[in-house]
């Protein structure tokens, strides 16, 4: 196990250089930003650029990151947050997508879980449909208009909280005020949270009730809530765990519509920002950012069926 | 006892009676497949949920070539027109709305339709007085449709004759008298053509009729036209006049209806009439229109089209290519595992959006947008699949039948495809059909950031719809709750319709009714 | 907001122009999003028509013989323009106004109630208000907070338009060239060079620090540092008020390669050696990488006179040299003689180390400073002011303290709340990354106490937070959390009556810019994009247009546009009198269109007849398509088969998708009964540098947006127009529109002139161009010295011409529109120019903090 877990590790290494080399490269590929300005000297914007090594072989440039990068300086902003340091903007950043995120986390996954539970247990009941149809409802349509839905009605119209969350000038972090600002943020991340972990729970629980094994439990004299607790949750538990794992590890990763729609200083909308304004070395933070939480989520996931169900061996054919 | 070479006459049959019932079954076999479709059919919710994916797609197919307005219809007036139906306006599916005005918007609203006898106020349904401000505040219930009055027109010499014409011949006015300040610098107003009168805004303490208002202090709305000595100013032949155009006092003040200009003409008309002198009929539109002034209807019909042959090829294309990855990475497991996983790794970790937008940046001249997105989806898009077809292949491969198997000398192929690959067709169905509101829903997200942008060609799409209302919610809801509506439906039905098939193929439930 | 905006345009020096991208404002374009400055009310007229004298009748039948014979070349028609009569101006150009309105009852409000103005904005990822290298609109305003300038616009006393203010000198600039004759380059005789401005002693930094004449000194050292590249240091050493030796001091030690912008012939015979060039070989020969035969990679320009071998790998047979280049290619004869403009360069190397004591920034007392000009700044008692209205300083010790050991390039002064000082009427008192930032008032600003802004300034508090989206933006003010919002189109039809809307007009005019060059629409396979070139098809295009219908519909509040510049350029910085209203501009429009007016026209004068200007006129455009579909396909360069024309934009914004939409069924209206008739189509193309694709070609259409300086309108056409390469970095974005060959004749006061559009152009520009009459007899003095009227009817002339050829046609003008909150008052209620509303000096509270809560949220607009 301690073998396949250290060559996971190495593998996952080896993936994330693979991943940053070629986000590098695309990156690298997009022209420079126009820099046109009438009445302004372009040429001073072009030895500026010169200086930066813009002009260089974009392997060179990429050894260039790399040298930087090992001494664990993620560089400077380019075309956005001129002359502040990457990292310093995103751990400016970091904690306000963490809170929110972690609310939602806290929030939605036991709601998802027990509607799920319910669901699965009620099925082919009108309770079921109503869920389902909710769910159903909320995945479908895009966050941005509910949020926006959520942001009209509970905010604008009812007037029950603020339209923006509050600044850390009024609040600290985790202050009451500011859960209760960032309520209406963390209701429209939790939609698609409890909407999918509820019909993912559902779905996997409903098909673990019809089991032969609960047969042979309810057989054995076990009543039908124990065999649910006992042996359906347990089973039904392999797929969704991980999931749940996976979402948790999906906290830092923010979300651009939300955010937005929220005046939430999170980090969500920096990597769309990055690609627009070709702001490389926040490009390259992100990416970085990102693969890191898609590689360790998978691996987490991958090891917690391990864990999880012991008859499924990893690695093994 | 040799039992190599036991002599034929101990052996005695245990059964000499004629009579055996074990017998050949006389139905006939029935068939995975067959036995499937059996089970779906029986399954209530998921026909439904089929015959509305079927009526959503008659729906697609059908209602652009049977309704009176194309997608690239785009009336700049009916902009954000309400719903209306003249069948259901008792149920409030009239087109109107209701609005909070301060005096001088109630006056705006109220003064339209004036010059002919009405007004685009339908009702006024309350007036309050803000304590703090003493501002007056008036609760209109505005006819969307009404609302948009008379608009200026500048027309050809030709167009010009012929709408006077029309006029002459049915009777109808189009054509409307010039006000005096019909130049403004800021024509933002879109409405300027409705200030046609003067009127003073603060109403009278004590009532007592004056110029602007009558005996109860209601406001009078003086008409302030341009005028001239000659009738026919402009070239205005048309008998059809206002009736208390009479040429004034003294009999030479004609109301101008024409003010010449480089196109031809400077008009202002009613546009209600106008449209119908144009399109044969007054505009109504059933959904209502957008900020384009589409009527949605159509334009969701087509959305609804062309997201379905994104959605589905999509989902097809995934299918395919995810079975046979998944089923060989999750199978063999190991080294292949091992290495087929970093690749999906990979592809998976490179942010989609990065591809979505290098894709339109450098595919999308060449073979178009629609296909460059496809492209995008299918790159990184079946690796779904893939896992979920890799998870149930851990999940089932070291179960004990497949051992037997296996001891039975069952070869690869054969377990993965008869053995393995059957037990996960369930959820690898649900999985793939849910890639169609997937498609729809990320074509979406990619819309409202302006990565990708299929209405450049007169193409629209469920996402690009849903995007583009997001901004009117507050104002115009209507323009985004069809497109919710549609999707929502879609993925109700595509999940039901999922959820039947799983059921179906799923082995377990064999024989089980529930 | 309103004056900052409207101020800062006039705080930038020289021929400040913003390129911006057009009226959308959801994205983050370059320049200016959002603008949130009120503006005049909907019903009000056009502004008043001027009462200048109307120049001799413009309608002038042909000459006796026609001077542009065999002038003209197929693609660019000749024009003969009439006749006018200029005189020269006087040398200061006018009276200065120096009265500043004095607020309400000269009101001290600095020790009342509490009144806070919240403003939003709709990014801050860009925000850096550095003094010495900010960039945006937004972070101008902020710096228009934190700093004042030499001198201030402000509103007069009457409140018609702009004062003069001493703000940071503390008298008016004295003229002190005579003093430093045979120094800094400034001759005998010479005036309006060196400038003596007396410093305010009251001005501090907000902890106290006295700001002096070496505040200043050090400030414009670090701002031309040559190791920090300042993205401000263009201020000091480009523009009309270059200072002496910055440029130099800038560029101390370094090499510049310029392109040649001319063919070798020409430059050969203006005296340029042949050997001096140097040719881009990565641009040209794509060879970067390439090796000599030692393994020394290629540098990006080789001089022509360099015979050292380069290829791929060392010995390839794509080997070049720098004079084989030079020979086969751009010799005069040569090949490809026509790129050499573009691919031959010129070096140009600096003088290393060199000395500040050069540089004509002078310490000459305690504070005192004196600043030396390379060139003498035209009428001075406005333009010396005007130039002189922003400082830049920086705060030493928290300069020093902020410069990265690493990269001198890099300095984070002016990106947080610690590392801000102010000193202006407010200083930062919170900054919180991409949520707000809050200004307060700065105790320590001069103005408090020298008793000259009494009734000024009843905000003691700005509160700007973050708001991305337009509609969350209108939420929150509806709620009464901010004071104001900008509109989108959509909002018009509920807010477009509301008494709280205000609307800015900007100097910006929106056209359709197209490609016009053959070579490269004729590389677009299968296209056919080659129809283009043709100025009777682009013609028919623009007259297919209905710019009212697109104005209303498409923007939030612009207003259909048909010429170059819109109302908010003032020719006379004087009188403020408007080029647009000037009835040579509007001669030009009514021309353009082919109106006629006076006894024989269809409209009774030029007024009635730019009146009646629509843009629009299908007939006139069916008959331009029919002729161009003639004309192209007798050329033979035009296949008689389907056309697709690329409209590239910034984004896949709804707004361009609608301008999209309509202006592709305007060109299928245009071409509609004619032999084009189905076969043309646009296509939309979302490059979010289409601009730059202009500039190289590799657009056919796109949306351009010129704006900027609305008081110097005149150097415009070339700086934006004409401006096709002949420096590196040219400005014309109507590609393969080639201005020089563009005749005009124009007879002024009697005698006739011909010359291109480039020259002409040139000349208003006050480059170094000689006019010479046809007959040799009058040869016209710098266009400067003209007094402003005849500049003003010059540049109509010059305008109709270039709107003639239809390489861009102008759509609308654009307007933004706003709705003000019911808090305070602006000073004005209309908008002025320069002054905007007033400003946030003269901005009255009708509710205090305390009151506004109580009533936010119940108010309608």
């Amino acid at each position: 196990m301690t073998k396949y877990v250290l060559k996971r590790i190495v593998l996952m290494i080896f993936t994330f250089l693979i991943i940053t080399t070629i986000c590098f490269i695309l990156i690298k590929l997009l022209p420079l930003p126009a820099i046109k300005q009438m009445g302004r000297d372009v040429s001073l914007i072009e030895k500026r650029r010169e200086e930066m090594g813009y002009n260089k072989p974009i392997m060179v440039q990429y050894g260039l990151y790399w040298q930087h990068l090992l001494k664990g300086n993620l560089g400077l902003g380019e075309q956005m947050y001129v002359s502040l340091e990457v990292s310093d903007v995103i751990l400016q950043k970091l904690p306000y997508t963490i809170v929110v995120n972690l609310y939602s986390f806290i929030i939605s996954v036991p709601l998802g879980l027990l509607l799920g539970i319910y669901a699965a247990l009620k099925k082919n009941t009108w309770k079921d449909h109503l869920i389902s149809t909710l769910v159903i409802i909320f995945i479908s349509v895009p966050s941005y208009v509910y949020a926006f839905l959520v942001q009209y009605l509970l905010c604008f119209k009812a007037g029950w909280f603020p339209l923006t969350i509050a600044s850390q000038q009024e609040a600290t972090l985790f202050s009451w005020k500011m859960f209760h600002s960032m309520l209406p943020a963390v209701i429209s991340l939790g939609f698609g949270t409890v909407a999918g972990l509820t019909r993912f729970t559902r779905a996997e629980l409903s098909e673990v009730l019809t089991g032969d094994y609960l047969l042979l439990a309810r057989t054995k004299g076990l009543t039908k809530n124990q065999a649910i607790v006992r042996h359906a949750l347990r089973n039904a538990m392999v797929p969704i765990l991980p999931m749940i794992l996976g979402e948790f590890v999906g906290i830092i990763g923010g979300s651009l519509i939300i955010e937005s729609i929220f005046s939430i200083p999170g980090i969500g909308n920096l990597f769309v920002q990055s690609i627009n304004l070709r702001d490389y070395n926040f490009f390259m933070a992100d990416t970085v950012i990102y693969t890191l939480i898609g590689l360790v989520a998978g691996l987490v996931i991958d090891l917690s069926y391990g864990f999880i169900d012991p008859r499924i061996k990893m690695g093994a054919r | 006892m040799d039992i190599n070479n036991i002599p034929k006459e101990k052996f005695r049959l245990a059964n000499t009676s004629d009579r055996i019932s074990d017998k050949k079954f006389a139905t006939k076999p029935i068939g995975y497949f067959k036995d499937a479709m059996i089970r779906f059919s029986k399954n209530k919710s998921s026909v439904a949920a089929t015959i509305i994916i079927f009526i959503l797609l008659l729906y697609a197919i059908f209602v652009p070539i049977f309704s009176p307005y194309t997608v690239s219809d785009r009336d700049g007036y009916y902009k954000m027109a309400l719903p209306k139906s003249t069948l259901f306006a008792w149920l409030g599916w009239d087109g109107c709305g209701e609005q909070k005005e301060t005096q001088a918007g109630y006056d705006y609203y109220n003064g339209i339709g004036q010059e002919y006898g009405t007004s685009a106020v339908v009702k006024e349904n309350s007036t309050s007085v803000d304590a703090a401000t003493g501002q007056v505040y008036h609760n209109i219930y505005v006819d969307s449709y009404e609302k948009v009055g008379f608009v200026y027109a500048d027309l050809h010499a030709d167009a010009y004759e012929k709408l006077q014409r029309y006029q002459d011949e049915t009777g109808i006015q189009v054509l409307y008298p010039i006000p005096t300040y019909y130049k403004t610098q800021f024509v933002a107003v879109s409405s300027t053509a409705n200030l046609w009168y003067e009127l003073e805004n603060e109403r009278p303490e004590t009532s007592g009729a004056s110029k602007y208002h009558d005996e109860q202090g209601n406001p009078i709305y003086v008409p302030s036209y341009l005028t001239n000595k000659n009738k026919e100013r402009a070239g205005y032949t048309s008998t059809v006049r206002l009736p208390n155009d009479n040429g004034g006092e003294d009999g030479e003040s004609w109301f101008v209806y024409a003010v010449k200009n480089q196109t031809g003409y400077h008009v202002r008309v009613l546009y209600k009439e106008y449209y119908r002198y144009l399109h044969g009929h007054y505009a109504s539109f059933l959904f209502g229109t957008n900020q384009h002034g589409q009527d949605i209807l159509v334009s969701l019909a087509s959305g609804a089209r062309l997201s379905f042959i994104l959605a589905i090829s999509v989902s097809v294309i995934n299918f395919f290519i995810g079975i046979i990855y998944g089923a060989v990475s999750g199978y063999y497991g190991g080294a292949v595992d091992l290495i087929m996983e970093r690749i999906t790794d990979i592809l998976s970790s490179i942010p989609f959006i990065v591809v979505a937008t290098l894709f339109q940046m450098h595919l999308s001249e060449k073979v178009g947008p629609l296909v460059s997105l496809l492209f995008a989806f299918v790159l990184t898009g079946w690796i779904g699949i893939a896992s979920r077809v890799r998870t149930q292949f851990y999940r089932f491969k070291n179960q004990e039948y497949i051992l037997a198997a296996r001891t039975l000398g069952a070869k690869d192929r054969r377990l993965i495809f008869r053995h393995i690959l059957p037990n996960s067709l369930g959820t690898i169905i649900t999985g793939t059909v849910l890639i169609i509101p997937g498609v729809i829903f990320s074509e979406s997200m990619l819309s409202y950031l302006g990565i990708i942008n299929l209405e450049t060609t007169g193409m629209t799409s469920v996402g690009t719809l849903l995007a583009q209302g997001q901004s009117y919610l507050s104002k115009f809801p209507h323009i985004i709750l069809f497109p919710s509506l549609f999707i929502s439906l879609l993925e109700i039905s595509f999940n039901l319709f999922g959820n039947g098939l799983r059921d179906a193929f799923n082995p377990s439930l064999r024989g089980a009714d529930e | 907001m309103s004056k900052n905006l409207a101020k800062f345009l006039a705080f930038m020096l020289v021929v400040v122009m913003v390129f911006s991208l057009v009226a959308c404002n959801t994205t983050t374009p370059p320049v200016d999003t959002k603008d949130t400055t009120p503006t005049p009310d909907t019903k009000d007229t056009t502004p008043t028509p001027d009462t200048q004298e109307t120049e001799p009748d413009t309608q002038e039948t042909e000459p006796e013989a026609d001077p542009l014979e065999g002038k003209g070349s197929l693609e660019y028609p000749a024009f003969n323009v009439g006749s006018l009569e200029v005189a020269l101006g006087s040398a200061d150009g006018g009276e200065v106004g120096y009265d500043v309105y004095a607020g309400v009852e000269g009101k001290d409000y600095t020790d009342e109630e509490v009144y806070t103005f919240h403003d939003y904005t709709a990014g801050m990822s860009n925000l850096n208000w550095n003094p010495l290298s900010w960039e945006t609109n937004d972070d101008s305003a902020i710096l228009d907070y934190l700093s004042r300038g030499f001198y201030g616009f402000e509103l007069n006393s009457d409140k018609t338009g702009w004062s003069i203010t001493c703000e940071m000198a503390e008298e008016l600039p004295v003229d002190v060239t005579a003093d430093y004759v045979g120094q800094y380059g400034i001759k005998e005789g010479e005036t309006a060079k060196a400038w003596k401005i007396k410093l305010n002693e009251l001005a501090t930094w907000n902890d106290g620090t006295p700001i002096n004449a070496d505040t200043y000194i050090y400030s414009y050292q670090q701002l031309l540092d040559p190791a920090q590249l300042n993205r401000r240091a263009d201020s000091l050493y480009a523009g009309n008020f270059a200072i002496v030796g910055a440029v130099n001091y800038f560029n101390q030690g370094r090499e510049a390669y310029n392109a040649l912008g001319q063919l070798v012939a020409d430059y050969e015979a203006a005296g340029g050696n042949v050997d001096d060039l140097y040719i881009d070989a990565v641009g040209f020969w794509n060879a970067a990488g390439y090796i000599d035969a030692e393994g020394n990679e290629v540098s990006q320009y080789v001089s022509v006179t360099d015979e050292t071998e380069y290829s791929k790998d060392g010995a390839g047979d794509d080997a070049f040299s720098g004079k084989s280049l030079y020979d086969e290619y751009f010799a005069p004869g040569a090949q490809y003689e026509s790129y050499a403009p573009d691919y031959c360069f010129t070096k140009q190397t600096y003088e290393a180390n060199y000395s500040w004591d050069n540089v004509g920034i002078l310490k000459t007392g305690e504070y005192e400073i004196v600043l030396i000009t390379t060139a003498p700044t035209e009428m001075p008692n406005y333009y010396v002011p005007y130039n002189l209205s922003s400082t830049y300083l920086v705060k030493e010790d928290l300069y020093e303290s902020l410069k990265n050991p690493d990269d001198p390039k890099v300095n984070t002064y002016g990106t947080s709340l610690e590392t801000t000082a102010s000193y202006g009427p407010y200083m930062m008192t919170y900054f919180e990354l991409d949520k707000k930032y809050v200004l307060s008032r700065n105790e320590n600003w001069y103005g408090y106490k020298d008793g000259k802004h009494l009734g000024q300034y009843q905000t003691d508090i700005i509160d700007v937070q973050l708001i991305a989206q337009q509609a969350t933006a209108l939420l929150a003010f509806l709620n009464g959390e901010i004071d104001n919002v900008s509109l989108v189109a959509a909002d018009m039809t509920k807010y477009g009556a509301s008494d709280y809307i205000r609307y800015t007009p900007q100097s910006y005019t929106t056209k359709l810019t197209f490609n016009s060059d053959e070579t490269s629409l004729a590389s677009r396979e299968g296209k056919n994009a080659i129809v283009l070139s043709n100025l009777n098809f682009r013609k028919a295009f623009s007259l297919a247009i209905d710019r009212t219908t697109f104005a209303q519909s498409y923007t939030a509040a612009g207003s259909a546009g048909y010429g170059m510049l819109n109302y908010m350029y003032v020719y006379d910085p004087f009188t403020g009198a408007s080029y647009r209203n000037s009835d040579g501009a509007k001669a030009a429009i009514v021309d353009l269109y082919g109106l006629t007016y006076g006894e024989d026209g269809d409209f009774e004068d030029v007024d009635e007849a730019y009146d009646a200007v629509t843009g629009y006129d299908l007939e006139a455009a069916h008959e331009a398509m029919q002729l161009a579909y003639d004309e192209l396909t007798a050329e033979g360069v035009y296949d008689g088969g389907n056309v697709t024309l690329v409209l590239s934009v910034y984004s896949s914004d709804d707004t361009y998708i609608q301008m999209f939409n309509y202006l592709n069924s305007a060109l299928q209206a245009a071409a509609e009964g004619t032999d084009f008739e189905g076969k043309v189509a646009l296509e939309m193309k979302v490059d979010a540098d289409y601009y730059d694709s202009m500039y190289s070609g590799n657009a056919d259409i796109i949306f351009s947006t010129w704006g900027g300086a609305a008081y110097s309108p005149f150097t415009l056409l070339y700086e934006c127009y004409c401006d096709a390469g002949i420096n590196d970095d040219p400005n014309q974005m109507e590609y393969g529109f080639d201005s020089s060959k563009v005749m005009i004749a124009l007879k002024i006061n009697g005698h006739q002139f011909v010359e291109s559009l480039q020259r002409w152009a040139l000349w208003m520009d006050a480059q170094d161009i000689t006019i010479t009459s046809t007959d040799g007899e009058l040869t016209l003095d710098a266009f400067g010295n003209y007094d402003a009227d005849s500049r003003c009817a010059i540049f109509a002339k010059m305008e109709y011409v270039y709107l003639a050829n239809y390489v861009n046609t102008p759509l609308y003008y654009r307007n933004v529109g706003s709705l003000v909150s019911q808090k305070g008052d602006y000073a004005l209620q209309e908008y002025v120019d320069l002054i905007g509303f007033g400003g946030i000096q003269f901005y009255t509270y009708n509710y205090s903090d305390a009151e506004w809560a109580e009533v936010a949220g119940t108010l309608q607009y």
